[in-house]
């Protein structure tokens, strides 16, 4: 048995180039994720790899693999870098169409964690919410909190950077912060909540938020769906929706009861909007 | 009036508008911009969801709810004893930035009443767009909402800002039209979605040209609408059936290259014409239209396969039979449009999933696109059984009475009974559905 250590992309990649010239057979690895030993790639306890022989100086991998990877690895769960080390293994000794296979289980579970996250991903750049601050030195900054279930930030990054190129802003998170100046994209270590950070702006998004909404469709399902409570509590909005809901109904009945009470009438317009409207219908008739 | 106040009433004003996408433009972003704003190029981001299930993509205004017009469906019609309000352009492009800065929104989709006449008002749904890229390198997504009767100088302008341009056919015939919409004209609508689709299609060929012409892909000059062109009408607020509103759409899909034609269930407003029907459609209708588009525009059905013709003899199959009673010509609400298709035709199946056509794969009900393109992957290296289904993601319940698989036959019963339909129909579901 071997022992290996990795803790990032990076450190997996070039230990399983190792691994894979040596055709180490996956069940032969026990696999740690403490980092401590990523620099150099190392095996600690049991046996040394290093001393078996290379039996493939060089192994490839496909790029649809690695651009798999490149997102997977975002996944916080133990399992990946000895799932994906099999996958490679099996990549290269013995199907090397193994990907398209849509119900192996790894194959699934790799596609599984490279989807879930896209779509954290995705919904990051969705509901992150910048709040406006007027600082002394700085002019205008913006600030955002946003706590991802998985380590995406350094993934969503160009997004961010490529949208906002001419704002300076923070995203900031427990497990991790980044920010940009403009020019430079920086990382920091993860902080705790800030307190008592406001924006004018939120009572106009809120406002927008309720207009736009039609409480004659409620579908609260459809919406939960694609905006999971779990997001709710960065969003400004979000604190808007169990009103909305509650009206909802009385709401949408009160047009039509309005109505009833009240038949239609044509209220009087101006002469100048019948002549206007006189001359188009008289243009449509032409 | 405050802001907000008037951003209460013009994004109210809006809501009848469907589209909230900010999909399918160009890809761009500030890299090398002074202002701010990206685009994906393919896929849009919903950055909000109200409690109606709709994504909230753009900032979703009126320039103003001020209209000459008297559309009797429309809560802005001029006789609707509605407070009024009037963005300025300052107004509308300083929220669009606010917005956007704060990642609320992917951009603006701005529509306008008419006031004083189409050119005038054109002419300012164009400044906005405008102001917003020249002036502060806005580089996010725009849509206008296009007024059919502006100048062919205007409809030009607006192309060259606007990620998408959307004319709203409104109505599914032109009598419906004629009642309703007394002021508009159904010629002008159609000849100014021909005119978008011309400058589109210019524009892409221009596009084309300069890739050509130089070894490195230099970028054009221009686009024109690269999002393409929408359209929206509202079903429920006359007599048509199904059957009439798909081959309408089906037509503008073919003619003009429509991206999207958006069907919105007329919605009770408050102080409504009493020319229009008492109640609302179902919501149903709505969602069963949307499946049939898709049957039509991924699926490769025709309109006559999804509402059916009876005996009929028509030559195009994309014309339905009128003389066909009209209850055939409207979707059943209880089920889908292709499980329907599929218990109307139940004698196309069991069909084998190891050895069909793709063709016929993507008509089993239950079967998306990308369940499909899941078995046709999955069955190169298997023989694939029923228990393989939910490894694609299929659910062997709905596809199960309709598949062969290598150990599977289904119920050959359930497949030739008379009752197949109430075999997906639960009393209970049907309930819930009606509440949609």
């Amino acid at each position: 048995m071997f022992e290996v250590d990795v803790d990032d992309l990076k450190a997996w990649r070039k230990l399983t180039r190792k691994l894979l010239k040596r055709k180490i057979d996956p069940t032969q690895l026990t696999w740690n994720s403490t980092g401590q030993q990523a620099q150099q790639g190392l095996v600690f306890g049991g046996d040394d790899f290093e001393q078996v022989d290379v039996v493939n100086p060089t192994p490839t991998i496909t790029a649809e693999f690695l651009q798999l990877l490149a997102r997977a690895s975002c996944y916080r769960d133990e399992q990946k870098w000895a799932v994906f080390y099999s996958l490679a293994y099996r990549l290269v000794y013995e199907n090397k169409n193994l990907l398209q296979d849509a119900i192996d289980p790894q194959v699934k579970l790799l596609r599984h964690w490279h989807q879930t996250i896209c779509r954290d991903i995705h919904k990051m750049e969705a509901f992150v919410r910048f709040q406006k601050l007027d600082h002394d030195l700085l002019g205008e900054v913006y600030f955002a909190w946003f706590e991802p279930e998985h380590d995406i930030f350094a993934t969503a990054a160009p997004f961010f950077v490529k949208r906002f190129k001419n704002m300076t802003w923070s995203l900031l998170s427990p497990s991790g912060c980044m920010h940009w100046d403009q020019t430079i994209l920086t990382f920091s270590e993860g902080i705790a909540r800030p307190q008592g950070m406001q924006d004018d702006c939120e009572s106009l998004w809120q406002q927008y938020y309720r207009s736009i909404f039609n409480p004659a469709r409620l579908k609260v399902q459809a919406m939960q769906s694609e905006m999971p409570k779990k997001y709710w509590k960065n969003l400004p909005e979000a604190a808007l929706i169990k009103d909305l809901i509650r009206n909802a109904q009385s709401t949408s009945e009160g047009y039509v009861a309005a109505d009833a009470a009240q038949p239609w009438q044509k209220t009087a317009k101006s002469k100048r909007v019948q002549q206007q409207q006189a001359e188009l219908r008289q243009k449509r008739n032409d | 009036m405050k802001l907000k106040q008037k951003l209460a009433i013009l994004a109210d004003a809006a809501k009848y508008d469907a589209s909230c996408a900010s999909s399918g433009t160009v890809k761009r972003d500030s890299s090398n911009g002074s202002g701010v704003g990206s685009t994906s190029g393919g896929m849009g981001i919903c950055h909000s969801y109200a409690p109606d299930g709709r994504c909230i993509s753009l900032l979703k205004v009126l320039l103003t709810n001020f209209c000459i017009y008297d559309c009797s469906y429309c809560i802005n019609r001029a006789s609707s004893p509605i407070e009024r309000a009037r963005f300025s352009a300052e107004e509308v492009v300083n929220l669009t930035l606010d917005f956007y800065k704060r990642n609320y929104i992917e951009g603006l989709f701005l529509s306008s009443g008419i006031i004083q006449s189409s050119d005038y008002t054109m002419e300012q749904l164009v400044r906005v767009a405008k102001t917003l890229r020249v002036k502060h390198d806005f580089r996010g997504y725009i849509h206008l909402k296009t007024i059919p009767d502006a100048s062919p100088e205007l409809l030009r302008a607006a192309g060259i800002y606007a990620d998408r341009l959307s004319i709203n056919i409104e109505l599914p015939s032109k009598r419906a039209l004629q009642e309703l919409a007394p002021e508009k004209n159904p010629k002008t609508i159609h000849q100014s979605m021909g005119t978008l689709q011309d400058h589109i299609n210019e524009a892409k060929e221009h596009k084309a040209d300069k890739e050509i012409g130089s070894r490195r892909k230099k970028k054009a000059k221009f686009d024109y609408s690269p999002a393409g062109q929408s359209t929206q009408l509202i079903v429920g607020a006359d007599p048509s059936t199904d059957a009439k509103i798909l081959t309408l759409s089906h037509g503008l899909y073919q003619r003009y290259k429509m991206r999207r034609v958006y069907y919105s269930a007329f919605s009770p407003i408050p102080h409504s014409d009493q020319q229009l029907p008492s109640m609302p459609p179902p919501l149903m209708r709505e969602h069963r239209l949307y499946q049939a588009d898709w049957l039509l525009r991924f699926y490769g059905f025709n309109v006559n396969e999804i509402t059916p013709i009876g005996n009929s003899t028509s030559a195009d199959a994309n014309q339905p039979n009128t003389n066909q009673p009209e209850a055939h010509q409207m979707l059943d609400l209880d089920i889908d449009p292709k499980l329907a298709w599929a218990i109307r035709n139940r004698d196309l199946f069991p069909v084998n999933i190891n050895t069909a056509s793709k063709e016929m794969i993507l008509r089993i009900p239950g079967v998306g696109v990308r369940g499909c393109e899941k078995i046709i992957q999955a069955r190169q290296f298997r023989r694939l059984r029923i228990g393989d289904l939910s490894r694609c993601g299929l659910s062997a319940k709905k596809v199960g009475p309709f598949i062969e698989t290598a150990d599977y036959n289904p119920h050959n019963k359930l497949l030739t009974a008379a009752d197949l339909k109430a075999h997906f129909m639960q009393p209970k579901q049907a309930q819930q559905l009606s509440l949609f």
